[in-house]
């Protein structure tokens, strides 16, 4: 009997035993087997999305993506770790003691030695031989018209994850729709390490980012870009600045400016280079505002183009007086003549024909204190004082153009309303966005509202012609062509004044005047040649409507 | 006759099965080691796109402005100094006139 126990006893414990070692292998273990099974015959692999392109108006790239490799080393197949480190390092131009470092770290299984490596330095690499050095594939951005058009582009940097990222310009604005999505695949693999054809398999395929189509045309950015640079180091300028837009639909042409950076080796420069200042600065527009406060006043019929001021002698504003900008006065004046001499006590007298309430109302229906909604990242607009804290002198400087900050692309499409039959557009970078399955979304042109009639557009492109023809530029108009515009120059607020030496010469128009088909402004910060925007950003505006007229076909009138 | 031909059935049934069931063996096993050439042919649709890429970034870097301004200049273009501009006058027009005197 006790034998019969004793054997039962035995299968007992056995029987214990085996449902433990199950239970240890099944219950507790049993995510860490799946895990290291899954491991061995599945395969599970990012399908990385490339990024879109920014093209432009003909369809070449400025932006698209080019291939680079990440380096990579593997320490335990590495026959001499300090070999290693001495060819390498000076190949990817990395200290010697670091990577030696890097690579004698304990533990270390793979270590990423340098990312985005080009394709001469891969070839050299490559051609080392070296045991233990890996590449892999990374998308990098290339740019064929190197650092054309870098502002309005931005660059494409890494997040906190190491991932790709754009940052200011287009790059910043779309990332999202530029960056697209990546796939996966999971499927179940041989001893091999091939793909099982009737196994279980997952893919989800990469979604490429989509690509910009953009208003910019390369060849009117390149004729910014170069006449603003020779006219920088001509007028011997700090900083400059050319914007040009098509009036009717908004779509910007060219957007050029100095100091700029390069995107590709966005980190050498300094951070300060990375914003765009025609969006992103601000200035004080002097008289170039004026336009813009006449035309409000003819379409208020608060004056016509011959009603007329006695220009006699400087004009007191409360305990201020406004002077004409070369202290000259010219007697009778017709409004055609205010705008023509740049008078600022005839813009005075225009200011108060209108009154503070439309006054204002006007500066703020032409755009001003509001982002003007430009598809770029770092638009940023000064906002314009409450209408409470607007005084006669403030009123009176406004009306000139000074005590007032704009941004560039501001002014640009202010004038661009009276280039448009009053219409005020939303200016635009991209017209078109495209997804690689050629499906395509057009983005079409905006308008905000009619900030002046057209008879008052009309009237205004009149007296701003008149004002090119026979004011202090007309030595610099290419002839034949009737150009609308406008002279500025303002002086710089510095710590509570303005400074006496340093100016923003600017000047603005559009071309052809009957039927315009673009609006340009050029500014140019601190001229030292001399401070006057009839002398400095005039002949360069006219320089630049030069090469605008011979591309664009428009023959004199 | 019927009965025949229902025996004959009878007989033949175990060995289509066998026949079939071996033929599911040697398919199931030739697609399962498929999987190698299928990765081949992963690489090589790869290395084409590669290539095209490769290819459409020489198009974009030769058709830059940039390069086609350095080869203008290479060849000893010049950019024009002063742009004269000729007029030409439509056919429709009358070169000279028939003054009645």
């Amino acid at each position: 009997m006790w034998r019969i126990t004793t054997v039962f006893s035995l299968y007992v414990c056995l029987f214990s035993i085996i449902v433990i070692r199950l239970f240890y292998w099944q219950i507790i273990s049993g995510d860490s087997l799946r895990l290291q099974a899954s491991q061995q015959y599945s395969l599970d692999f990012l399908l990385p999305a490339s990024r879109g392109d920014i093209l432009a108006s003909d369809g070449s790239p400025l932006a698209m993506n080019s291939t680079a490799h990440l380096v990579f080393a593997q320490p335990k197949e590495i026959e001499s770790i300090s070999d290693f480190s001495a060819k390498i390092s000076p190949v990817l131009d990395l200290e010697k003691e670091e990577v030696l470092s890097d690579l004698s770290t304990p533990g270390r299984i793979w270590v990423p030695l340098s990312h985005k490596v080009d394709g001469s330095t891969y070839e050299t690499l490559k051609g080392l031989n070296l045991k233990g050095l890996g590449f892999e594939k990374e998308p990098q951005r290339y740019y064929p018209e190197s650092s054309m058009a870098a502002h309005l582009l931005g660059f494409v940097g890494s997040d906190q994850n190491g991932r790709d990222k754009g940052y200011f310009g287009l790059e910043g604005y779309y990332d999202r729709e530029l960056r697209g999505k990546d796939g996966r695949l999971q499927a179940e693999k041989d001893v091999r390490g091939s793909p099982i054809v009737i196994g279980e398999a997952k893919r989800v395929e990469a979604e490429n980012g989509r690509s910009l189509v953009l208003w910019v045309d390369r060849t009117i950015q390149r004729i910014a870009e170069e006449k603003l640079k020779e006219g920088m180091t001509k007028y011997g300028a700090k900083e400059g600045t050319v914007s040009i837009m098509d009036p009717k639909t908004g779509g910007i042409l060219a957007m050029a400016s100095f100091p700029s950076y390069d995107p590709l080796r966005y980190s050498a420069f300094d951070k300060v280079t990375y914003k765009n200042p025609i969006v992103a600065s601000t200035y004080e527009p002097g008289s170039t505002f004026k336009v813009l406060v006449m035309g409000a006043a003819l379409n208020e019929h608060a004056v016509t183009a011959e009603t007329t001021m006695e220009e006699s002698g400087p004009v007191r504003v409360g305990e201020y007086t406004v002077k004409t900008w070369n202290n000259e006065y010219r007697g009778t004046q017709t409004m055609t003549e205010v705008i023509r001499h740049s008078s600022n006590v005839g813009m005075v007298f225009v200011a108060q024909k209108l009154g503070k309430e439309k006054l204002i109302s006007y500066i703020r229906n032409f755009g001003f204190g509001q982002l003007t909604g430009i598809d770029l990242e770092e638009e940023a607009s000064p906002t314009l004082r409450d209408d409470r804290q607007w005084y006669s002198i403030d009123l009176a400087t406004a009306s000139f153009g000074q005590g007032i900050a704009v941004t560039p692309l501001q002014m640009l499409r202010a004038v661009g309303a009276l280039a448009n039959d009053g219409w005020l557009m939303e200016p635009r970078m991209v017209k078109e966005i495209k997804d690689t399955n050629g499906k395509s979304v057009v983005v079409k042109p905006k308008k905000i509202h009619q900030v002046v009639g057209s008879n008052a557009a009309r009237v205004m492109t009149e007296m701003m012609v008149d004002a090119v023809d026979n004011g202090e530029a007309k030595w610099a108009k290419p002839k034949g062509y009737r150009i609308a515009g406008k002279t500025g120059t303002a002086q710089i607020p510095v710590a509570g004044h303005y400074d006496e030496k340093k100016t923003i010469a600017s000047f603005v128009g559009f071309a052809p005047a009957d039927n315009p088909r673009f609006v340009m402004l050029v500014t140019l910060q601190e001229p030292t040649s001399s401070p006057w925007g009839s002398e400095t950003a005039a002949p360069l505006f006219f320089a630049v409507a030069r090469e605008l007229f011979l591309y664009m076909g428009i023959p004199p009138q | 006759m019927i009965r025949t031909v229902l025996r004959k059935g009878v007989r033949l049934f175990p060995m289509m099965v066998i026949l079939l069931g071996l033929a599911n063996i040697l398919l199931t096993n030739h697609l399962a080691s498929s999987g190698g050439e299928l990765q081949q042919i992963d690489v090589a649709i790869d290395a084409v796109r590669q290539e095209n890429e490769d290819l459409r970034l020489k198009i974009a870097s030769a058709s830059s402005l940039t390069a086609v301004a350095a080869q203008a200049e290479s060849m000893g273009l010049t950019t024009p100094g002063k742009t004269q501009i000729v007029t030409l006058v439509p056919e429709s027009l009358p070169v000279a006139l028939g003054y009645p005197h």
